[in-house]
């Protein structure tokens, strides 16, 4: 073998070692390796449920944890009332105890530095891992690297997953928690959350929000501190705003008559953003209100913050207005 | 003991060429997923900015980054797997060979490659840093370097060595647009530099 020969193929084990690592950290990484995980147990004969690939983007499993926290609610022994003082704040608190039963108040207390999200986030993943995802964001010039969608990314695969369940789930339950309420005063639902047929359509599908009879001109109110997301107009919704809160949480408000803010706007909770209307696919006056967290969406009206308990006994009862 | 190993090194040696592509195209998706994770965000911003995001926008950014980042991996996978066994790069052979395709293929290959690199460089970290503690770190790094050489720079080589002669100049442009989104995003996003500069 000539020596030019000998020297090409040197380093074999090497090479079959990072080319082992790269593709291990490809299977359980990325969506493309989910992909292929799943086609590989598919033809197997594994029995195996498709992966969500939008996982890999935007926190997975929350509603479900959601959606149990929020049959919680009602189970008042369950909620702690006050936080002491220089203690982890409300309504971080109740979500904390809802979603991470497992974690003490008094742990919550003990760990509490100033940011309910970054001493969630060490509880859950400890100290350490924490600051090595923040100081890795930091190094790839992120801004605002201490919160955690930003250094996400940089954490262990395993480590993200559990802390897109626990940490983005309390925070997002914090956030719905603390809400403001869209219309202030009296008003009627006229369409709850849930499948319907829709009034003007006659399609059989899911209402993706709550319908508040209104009259034109009432003032919308941002629920949540936020960040205008977009603003626009189209045949179904008429003119709409959509806000970020942070930790996946979404709302928008439909049939406007005046869109007070524009895109990018920050916002604060209950500051005024729009002036309800009757524009769009609707059949009456009326916002059409809807949270999301995450890619779904979630009833608010049980996390209305005067009717959390026995708030679905309303829903039903009025006249559907359409939406 | 030392003779037995440098003759499974040389046999996995001798073999390389049937299996180091795998390695190449997954050092770059780690790169492309570092980037895309940024994609539904940026997704999100342009649509909102076009006037194009209804209220039910945000899974159709997120769709869309899932969409490109498999988009991307096949058109990698394509790419290394016609190129194996590929001359090494020559200017004067890409000089013969140039066209859209061969201009958008170093430029999206680095950024990805040094991106997918550094993703795996902070895996070894991870993995080691339980039993090392802060030695782990410098052997992260020594791995995205050795990661970077083994499979980025030997990949890309062959990527420019693999052209074919080009029937138009602008051959590959449909391309572009995918490949240069995801490498801006990957440069910008993925790569531990920004910070110190």
């Amino acid at each position: 073998m000539s020596e030019a020969l000998r020297a090409s193929r040197r380093l074999g084990l090497l090479d079959l070692g990072l080319v082992l690592l790269a593709a291990g950290a490809v299977w359980t990484h990325t969506p493309v390796g989910a992909s292929l995980d799943y086609a590989v147990r598919r033809t197997l004969g594994y029995e195996v449920t498709a992966p969500s690939l939008t996982a890999y983007f935007m926190a997975p499993a929350k509603r479900e944890l959601l959606e149990r926290a929020i049959e919680d609610l009602g189970e008042t022994t369950l909620i702690p009332t006050e936080a002491p003082e220089n203690g982890f704040p409300q309504p971080y608190r109740t979500a904390a105890a809802l979603v991470m039963p497992e974690v003490l108040p008094a742990e919550l207390d003990e760990a509490w530095d100033g940011s309910p999200e970054a001493t969630l986030e060490q509880l859950v993943l400890g100290e350490e891992l924490r600051t090595r995802a923040v100081e890795r964001a930091r190094t790839a010039g992120l801004a605002d690297a201490e919160r955690y969608a930003v250094h996400r990314p940089f954490l262990p695969a395993a480590a993200a997953r559990k802390a897109d369940a626990k940490v983005e789930a309390a925070m997002a339950l914090g956030k719905i928690l603390d809400m403001q309420w869209p219309i202030a005063g009296e008003h009627r639902i006229s369409s709850g959350y849930g499948m319907r047929t829709h009034p003007v359509t006659g399609v059989h599908k899911l209402h993706n929000g709550v319908d508040l009879a209104v009259p034109v001109g009432t003032p919308v109110l941002a629920i949540q501190d936020g960040k205008v997301a977009a603003i626009g107009e189209d045949q179904a919704n008429g003119r709409f705003v959509v806000v970020d809160h942070g930790s996946n949480v979404r709302t928008s408000y439909c049939h406007l008559d005046e869109q007070l803010v524009k895109r990018g706007d920050v916002v604060t909770r209950g500051v005024l953003i729009a002036k309800s209307g009757n524009t769009g696919r609707s059949t009456g006056p009326h916002l059409h209100f809807t949270l999301r967290v995450g890619k779904k969406t979630v009833d608010p009206l049980p996390l209305k913050p005067r009717e959390r308990s026995g708030a679905r006994e309303g829903l039903g009862a009025g006249e559907d207005l359409g939406g | 003991m030392f003779r037995a190993l440098v003759a499974i090194d040389q046999a996995l040696g001798a073999t390389r060429p049937g299996w180091r592509w795998i390695g190449e195209v997954s050092l770059v998706l780690l790169g492309v997923h570092l980037a895309a994770d940024r994609l539904d965000d940026a997704v999100l911003g342009f649509l909102a900015s076009m006037g194009w995001l209804g209220p039910d926008g945000t899974p159709v950014a997120a769709y869309l980054a899932v969409g490109l980042e498999l988009l991307v991996a096949a058109r990698v996978a394509a790419i290394l797997l016609l190129s194996v066994g590929a001359p090494p790069a020559t200017w004067a052979h890409f000089k013969a060979n140039w066209s859209i395709e061969g201009v958008v293929r170093p430029l999206f290959w680095v950024p990805t490659a040094a991106a997918g690199a550094w993703v795996l460089g902070m895996a070894v970290e991870d993995a080691l840093s339980p039993y090392l503690g802060e030695p782990a770190f410098w052997l992260g790094v020594i791995a995205a370097l050795i990661a970077g050489w083994r499979l980025g720079i030997t990949a890309l080589g062959r990527l420019i060595g693999g052209l074919f002669p080009p029937k138009r100049r602008t051959d590959g442009w449909m391309w572009a647009l995918p490949l240069l989104l995801t490498a801006s995003l990957a440069a910008r996003y993925g790569l531990p530099v920004w910070g110190w500069l």
